[in-house]
């Protein structure tokens, strides 16, 4: 028998991260756009210039995916070297690239590790895996293997040491947990820094290692507090938290905290919290719409020193000393979406990243701020499977449009290159969540449907993340056939009456909440929608989060509570008056509705939507005799994330929208992927192959 | 008697020696690669075949030598009593078989509870106790087998068989022993004289029990014959259970449908509103099938059902269950050495019952499910049954829930807490069952929105007779545990009632004493059950058999050498017992012999 | 007569196989004392009479007993008092000869050392030798001294010169008579070697299909068998009609008649049959025996 505590964990881990997760595809990026998107004559230009491009041809589902080859590039802080990890078909080896120029060295030839860290005096390296935590000395071989208990132990470096970590600990009682915070140095050593019966999210530092700041989750709120000598607590801010949590960045010499999140304003942004607790804005988005997406410290002064924001257009600036330098590299990137790791030190090599929509995989540099020089790296080791080239992807286009409330509504238009676009299909994109949102990156499904000749509008309807506190938590409630799906439709008749699509042929798809709006569509818009494509879709979306925070893997947690999150959305678990509408407007209690033919997608595993919700959804279709197909992943989870069901899950939507929408035909499936449909397709729907 | 004794030692003394060397020899070997301590039960059976077996031929081998006419008259015709005779080469046999069996299992257990860490309980002490039985007894019955008159002295292999069957365990599994070793040596002692052959006529109750194993034989062998029956429908393609499709609606089908099939079976007459619904999501759903335990580990038995033991790689840990501590040894996986004990939680507690790992993440007993945590290296206990209830099978996942069943009921805990803490959990609901654990077959469940369909199929026993009216139950479970019956089906057996309880009108009373014997010094078992009553047409078939007995006894003992009371007493054996008495009378008595038809036969000879 | 005074006595005793009869009614009465041979050929029923006789198996009709006991019903110590030699000496070969011999000094307890070193005198047995590495002829004396140093009453030897060479058998019967065993029981000897029983045997007893056929002196069982060479011309008289014929032969012209129990009234026979030369001879034991045993007809003659 295996050690008990494995399977235990692997279970937790497949349910843990999901939380009403979006289509799972994501890399960055961002696309240029001169002028203001919510503008419909930039939108016009720039759709011309798609129109002007030449077409492309059709290229294969795989191209289309992601390469996994290059994972966690990581700059040490002196700048010598990068780290990264090369993945090989099922192998993954661990990697040190010198900056001064020559051959990559081989550290490990196989390691689980899905994540690198860099000790601060770059002599060491912390390989994370899902449920340990590998120590390397960079020369020579020494190391130790650290245990976590769950995937997200790990919180930072710590910036006090030469070479160690702090680690969350979980310590399990039979009438409860506790939660510990730890250093654990490169050789293994142990040093208990904090106890808490709550859920410590991230800690703060000073110089001389002494844990100075905590932040905690308080049952309802989250709260920042400082750590005073005698280890006694005292708040120094609170705030809700609908989605990402804050972080603190780092503590200062003269004891300010420098921390990101949206505590005391609309965006999530770089702030500043002095002594006296006076909350300063270090930086936010100049352009006034996205949320704060990344924030880079300056190893040498632990200070924030390049910020990025990517909900609309990515856009990444320089703060202080760095200021110019970013300048200067992003100028050399027009349109491009620039990720930057400083060197410590005038001479230290900074690292680079580039992505864009258009490109599949992300690529690196070596950036040189005495001589402002670029040189790329890692071209080699980038390589998998060749991707589409940028020629014949789509542009993301940003756009808002004004909803028949007056609100300023968001998202993203792919436009098949070279093609008329009032003539072909369009293809409504609803991401999961609701809490989340579509980025400016390369995506994988998006970019598949324009290269088969669809337009594709991606929806970041009211409650989408990224775009401000007050933009999420805009739907009050209003779920179901309400406010919400009224955005995307009226997102999707907006661009019909721009002369994007054929009328006749238009198609809603999603994950998760999107599958959930997908069957609201068919169901409810059946002379929009004529066909919805469904993945793991909720189909009584106030069953499903009764049901979550009952008995789901998301109920009340240690960390966050989805009932707080509900609450802050205004949908009360408590109350059920509250949600009553999502029932009345579920498209389960109104399947004898649904005149449009539906596929559904769904995990046999799915924690998150109980695949026994998809298929009490699907019988009841059956029994009233509606056009309607299933396809169960047998041991899937809330996303498919292997090849095959991926596959499987690409071609049946290509398949079912080519079918309905008349977008091009799907290259046939493999054998393999034959057999895969055979035993998973449990309803076959009309008129299928 | 004490030279005899010596002489026959002195006889085997090398096969002896050889038979403890390889025993030892393979014992240390495979005690080098394993704990032979932690088995699975099938490895102990083996290891006890082995040993009956050599028992067997050493008997069939010495009584074979002996047995030729001129070396039994040499052999009997001394001025010692037959049972000194007979108690000097079975002893010396006996303790000859001690050293080749219990002596080597003695040493290997002395080794692994002073050389190794390896846990070795009382109850492992009683291996080479139970080693010994086992070869003499096989030794007992070779040697009458060949001793008695052949015509049916072999019957005598039959009692060794009742190991395999035996209910008991530990020391009561060492009554069962003893029981047959008596029973054996008392068979041993009636036949050991010079003329082996003859039935003792005077004493009734040696009588009845040279008789008894051959009417159990015959009883068997009569019992077997269906099984040729079988064999027979099989040539001939017309064996109802080998078309390739089973008897619609029969217990055959039930028990290997699908799980989907079987519930769609379940339901296909209900006229419950919601029934053409749940037939389309039981298309599409997945079933969870759950068979019951049929055993529990019991405390201080002398084997395992399979090992009581599991290793905890991360932290370098071996952990295997201790009956005399009730907890949990531990020692170093790749050290081997010892470190301590395990308990239940904080406290260390002892576990109620023996423990055994299921699955990648628990554990269970007979009363309660533990999980076991390599983080805090502590067992926490998960699911408890309410008292009076033992476990028919632990906890299982059944979609977002999981599923446990108690001989009584079914419970279904949260899979949310099962996941992401250590408590005991509080069921969400309990679903009584309504018909006999030791009957069902299987647990078929299907998630609905709401709940859950339950279908319980109850099939077993069928076979051997022992259940009379199989059914499937479809149960329509609420979100809140509130269950109500949406069909129950009666399924058809397939095969005649006639075959199927040819083991009850063969003879009720050997019947009786066969599972009388299964049960012997037995604590009873909550997940056996007792075999249901037979129909009226098979108890009249049974008391027609008797009847005819009954009067073939009458006209066999004719023609056989009784005396007046001997002949009626067996008239009314057969009557009681039925054709395996009579086949038994047949056996045990050679047709009288007569001269007077010889006389007027002799002329024409001459 | 006092049961005691017979050794062996039987009354109508049957032994029946299948279709055969081993023993016939057999009335045999074997007094006390001297040295009595058995003889009959083989399947006579001297085998299945000695085991009943000994109690290892049971008579179809009829009564057997030995030493006055019922034979059925033998206790430890009625065999205590028969010894009982049987043609393959069996004996437990993986023992040694002193251990062989220590085992049924003990058993017995009657033992008479002094008898057995008379009869292991005769032979080269060492006492640390095994039993299974004697040879047949020594095996054979062994088994002897064992048996007569049980002092047994009564002692049965059952062929038990078979297979043995010439010296051997010398040697056995050499033995035998050495001790005077006679002196101290009764000798029950069965053989097919006439010379043993010439030598040995004050009563001869012969049975035929299980029935008892003579029992007498061997000197008086000679004396009943007489031959006679004639010189009868052409075939002869019909061998049917010759009184008490065991066996007739024809010689350069001359026919040779054995006949049982006839007297100066078989010449006139003979004559009458046109014999010309007539002329009585007496018969060696051997040749009696082997002619009464080879009559292939049954002719009735009482005892």
């Amino acid at each position: 028998m295996g050690p008990p505590r494995r399977a235990l964990q692997e279970i937790k881990m497949k349910t843990f991260p999901n939380l009403l997760g979006a289509l799972a595809c994501s890399v960055p990026l961002w696309i240029a756009m001169p002028t203001r998107a919510d503008d419909a004559q930039a939108l016009r230009t720039a759709i011309a210039a798609e129109r002007a491009r030449a077409p492309a041809r059709q290229y294969s589902r795989t191209a289309f995916e992601v390469s996994r080859a290059l994972q966690s590039v990581r700059l040490s802080p002196d700048g010598r070297q990068v780290a990264y990890l090369r993945q090989l078909g099922q192998q993954r080896s661990l990697w040190v690239l010198p900056t001064t120029g020559g051959h990559a060295r081989q550290l490990l030839p196989r390691t689980e590790a899905d994540e690198l860290y860099w000790s601060r005096d770059g002599r060491w390296l912390f390989a994370k895996a899902r449920r340990s935590l590998a120590t390397l000395a960079i020369e020579g071989r020494d190391g130790v293997r650290i245990a976590l208990d769950n995937p997200r132990g790990m919180l930072r470096v710590d910036p006090s040491q030469p070479a160690a970590v702090v680690l969350r600990e979980r310590v399990r009682t039979p009438s409860g947990e506790r939660w510990r915070v730890v250093r654990r140095d490169a050789r293994g050593q142990r040093t208990p820094l904090w106890e808490d019966e709550r859920y410590i999210h991230d800690v703060a530092l000073d110089a001389r290692g002494r844990l100075v700041a905590l932040m905690r989750f308080d049952g309802d709120h989250d709260a920042l507090y400082r750590v005073d000598g005698n280890g006694r607590l005292r708040e120094a801010l609170r705030w809700t938290t609908i989605r990402d949590q804050a972080g603190l960045l780092a503590a200062t010499p003269e004891g300010d905290l420098l921390l990101d999140g949206d505590v005391g304003g609309n965006f999530r942004r770089v702030l500043r919290l002095d002594r006296g607790n006076v909350l300063r804005t270090v930086h936010a988005d100049p352009r006034g719409e996205a949320d704060l997406d990344r924030v880079v410290l300056d190893p040498a002064t632990q200070q924030p020193a390049v910020v990025s924001y990517r909900s609309t257009v990515a856009t990444t600036h320089g703060l202080g000393a760095a200021q110019a330098q970013v300048a200067a590299i992003t100028r050399q990137f027009p349109g491009r979406d620039i990720g930057i790791t400083i060197g410590n030190g005038p001479g230290a090599a900074w690292l680079v990243s580039e992505r864009a929509s258009t490109l599949r995989d992300a690529r690196w540099h070596l950036y040189d701020p005495r001589s402002g020089r670029l040189r790329p790296i890692l071209e080699q080791e980038a390589k998998g499977s060749p991707p589409p080239p940028e020629t014949a992807l789509a542009r993301k286009l940003p756009f808002a449009y004004r909803a028949s409330d007056g609100m300023r509504v968001h998202g993203f238009l792919l436009l098949p290159p070279g093609l008329d676009t009032a003539r072909v299909p369009l293809v409504a994109l609803v991401h999961g969540g609701p809490i989340n949102h579509f980025r400016t990156d390369y995506d994988s499904i998006a970019q598949l449907l324009a290269n088969r000749g669809y337009a594709v509008f991606q929806s970041n309807f009211r409650g989408s993340t990224g775009l401000g506190r007050d933009y999420a938590l805009s739907p009050r409630g209003d779920y179901g056939n309400g406010r919400v799906q009224q955005d995307i439709v009226e997102g999707v008749r907006w661009l019909l009456a721009q002369g994007i699509g054929d009328p006749q042929r238009v198609g809603i798809a999603g994950h998760s909440f999107g599958g959930y709006s997908a069957l609201l569509g068919v169901t409810f818009q059946p002379d929009l929608f004529k066909v919805g494509v469904a993945g793991a879709p909720p189909a009584d979306l106030g069953w499903s989060m009764r049901r979550l925070h009952e008995f789901g893997n998301q109920g009340a947690g240690a960390e966050r509570s989805l009932a707080v999150t509900m609450r802050l959305l205004g949908l009360d678990l408590d109350k059920p008056e509250s949600y009553a509408h999502l029932r009345a407007q579920s498209p389960l209690a109104n399947a004898g509705k649904l005149r449009r033919p539906v596929l559904l997608i769904a995990g046999g595993e799915d924690r998150t939507v109980p695949i026994r919700e998809v298929i009490h959804y699907a019988a009841m279709l059956r029994h009233l005799g509606k056009d309607v197909s299933l396809y169960v992943e047998p041991d899937g989870g809330h996303s498919p994330t292997e090849p095959l069901p991926r596959d499987a899950y690409v071609y049946l939507m290509e398949e079912m929208l080519h079918r309905h929408l008349g977008g091009a035909k799907p290259e046939s499936p493999s054998p393999a992927l034959h057999a895969h449909l055979k035993s998973a397709l449990r309803i076959v729907g009309k008129g299928a192959p | 008697m004490i030279d005899l004794f010596k002489s026959e030692l002195l006889r085997f003394r090398l096969w002896a020696a050889v038979a403890f060397a390889v025993n030892l020899a393979v014992l240390s070997f495979l005690s080098r690669m394993m704990d032979l301590a932690q088995q699975p039960i099938f490895i102990y059976q083996l290891f006890g075949m082995v040993y009956v077996v050599a028992g067997a031929l050493l008997g069939l081998y010495q009584m074979g030598t002996y047995r030729k006419p001129n070396q039994w008259l040499s052999l009997l015709h001394r001025p010692l009593h037959r049972l000194k005779i007979a108690g000097a080469l079975s002893g010396a046999n006996a303790v000859l078989l001690l050293v080749a069996t219990a002596l080597p299992i003695l040493l290997v257990c002395a080794y692994q509870d002073t050389m190794t860490a390896r846990v070795v309980d009382t109850r492992h002490w009683l291996l080479p106790v139970a080693a010994w039985w086992l070869a003499v007894s096989g030794y007992l019955a070779g040697a009458y087998a060949m001793v008695a008159d052949r015509r049916y002295s072999f019957a005598a292999f039959l009692l060794p068989n009742l190991f395999m069957y035996a209910e008991a365990s530990g020391v009561a599994m060492l009554g069962v022993q003893l029981v047959v070793i008596v029973f054996l040596a008392v068979l041993l002692a009636i036949a050991f004289k010079p003329d082996p052959s003859s039935v003792p006529s005077r004493n009734p109750l040696a009588v009845l029990a040279v008789a008894l194993p051959v009417q159990v034989g015959a009883y068997f062998l009569l019992w077997l014959l269906g099984f040729a029956a079988e064999l027979g429908w099989n040539v001939a393609g017309t064996h109802p259970l080998n078309a390739p499709e089973p008897p619609k609606g029969g217990y055959v089908q039930a028990q290997r449908a699908k799980g989907k099939d079987l519930l769609l079976l379940g339901i296909q007459d209900s006229r419950d509103p919601e029934a053409a619904l749940w037939r389309e999501q039981i298309a599409l759903s997945d079933v969870y099938t759950t068979q019951p335990l049929r055993n529990l580990p019991v405390r201080n038995s002398l084997t395992n059902i399979s090992p009581l033991e599991f290793a905890d790689g991360d932290n370098n840990l071996m952990l295997v269950f201790s009956h005399d501590s009730e907890r949990f040894v531990t020692r170093g996986l790749r050290d081997q050495r010892r470190i301590g004990a395990m308990g239940v939680g904080a406290e260390q507690a002892a576990f109620p019952a023996p423990t055994i790992p299921h699955g990648a993440m628990y554990l269970y007993n007979a009363h309660a499910v533990y999980q076991y945590d390599s983080e805090q290296q502590r067992m926490f206990e998960r699911a408890r049954l309410p008292p009076g209830e033992v476990m028919a099978s632990p906890l299982e996942p059944a979609g977002d829930n999981i599923l446990m069943f108690s001989d009584r009921a079914a419970y279904f805990f949260p899979g949310r807490e099962a996941m992401s803490s250590l408590d005991l959990l509080k069921p969400l609901m309990r679903v009584p069952m309504s018909g006999q654990v030791g009957n069902l077959s299987r647990v078929d469940v299907v998630e609905l929105l709401d709940g859950y369909l339950v279908s319980y199929t109850y099939t077993w026993g069928v076979w051997s007779g022992e259940l009379q009216q199989p059914f499937q139950q479809v149960l329509r479970v609420d979100g809140d545990g509130h269950s109500r019956e949406v069909t129950r089906r009666a399924l058809s057996m397939d095969l005649p009632s006639m075959y199927t309880t040819r083991n009850v009108w063969l003879s009720p009373v050997i019947r009786e004493l066969c599972l009388g014997a299964q049960d012997l010094f037995a604590a009873s078992d909550p997940l056996r059950m007792k075999p249901q009553p037979m129909p009226a047409s098979i108890l009249w078939l049974a008391g027609a058999c008797c009847l005819l007995s009954l009067l073939g006894a009458v006209w066999l003992t004719g023609k056989q050498a009784h005396s007046t009371s001997g002949r009626w007493g067996w008239v009314l054996l057969c009557g009681v017992i039925g054709l395996p008495a009579l086949a038994s009378l047949w056996l045990l008595y050679p047709m009288r012999e007569r001269l007077d038809d010889l006389r007027l036969a002799q002329p024409a000879a001459a | 007569m006092n049961a005691n005074d017979h050794v062996i006595e039987t009354r109508a005793l049957s032994k029946r196989y299948g279709r055969k009869l081993a023993l016939d009614n057999l009335d045999l009465r074997i007094p006390r004392g001297r040295i009595h041979a058995i003889v009959g050929a083989n399947g006579a029923g001297k085998s299945t009479l000695f085991r009943i006789l000994l109690g290892f198996l049971p008579p179809t009709a009829g009564q057997a007993r030995i030493l006055g006991k019922d034979s059925q019903a033998l206790t430890p110590q009625d065999r205590a008092r028969i010894g009982f030699v049987n043609e393959e000496h069996t004996l437990a070969n993986w023992m040694r000869v002193s251990q062989v011999t220590a085992m049924q000094r003990r058993q017995y307890p009657h033992w008479s050392q002094d008898a057995f070193d008379g009869v292991i005198g005769h032979y080269n047995v060492l006492p640390e030798q095994k039993v299974g590495q004697l040879s047949r002829g020594e095996r054979a004396g062994l088994n002897l001294a064992l048996a007569l140093a049980q002092g047994p009453e009564l002692l049965v030897l059952d062929e038990p010169t078979l297979g043995l060479d010439v010296v051997a058998k010398r040697a056995f019967l050499e033995s035998l008579l050495y001790r005077n065993a006679a002196d101290d029981c009764t000798v029950i000897y069965c053989s097919h070697q006439m010379e043993e029983i010439e030598r040995v045997a004050d009563n001869l007893i012969i049975l035929e299909r299980g029935q008892l056929k003579n029992m007498s002196a061997p000197d008086d069982f000679t004396a009943r068998v007489s031959h006679w060479v004639a010189d009868v011309p052409f075939k002869g008289p019909d061998p049917r009609t010759v009184p008490g014929l065991l066996e007739v032969q024809r010689l350069d012209g001359l026919h040779h008649y054995l006949v049982l129990d006839q007297s100066d009234g078989f010449e006139r026979f003979l004559r009458d049959a046109g014999a010309r030369n007539v002329q009585s001879m007496p018969v060696s034991l051997d040749r009696a025996i082997n002619a009464f045993l080879a009559k292939n007809h049954a002719t009735p003659v009482a005892a």
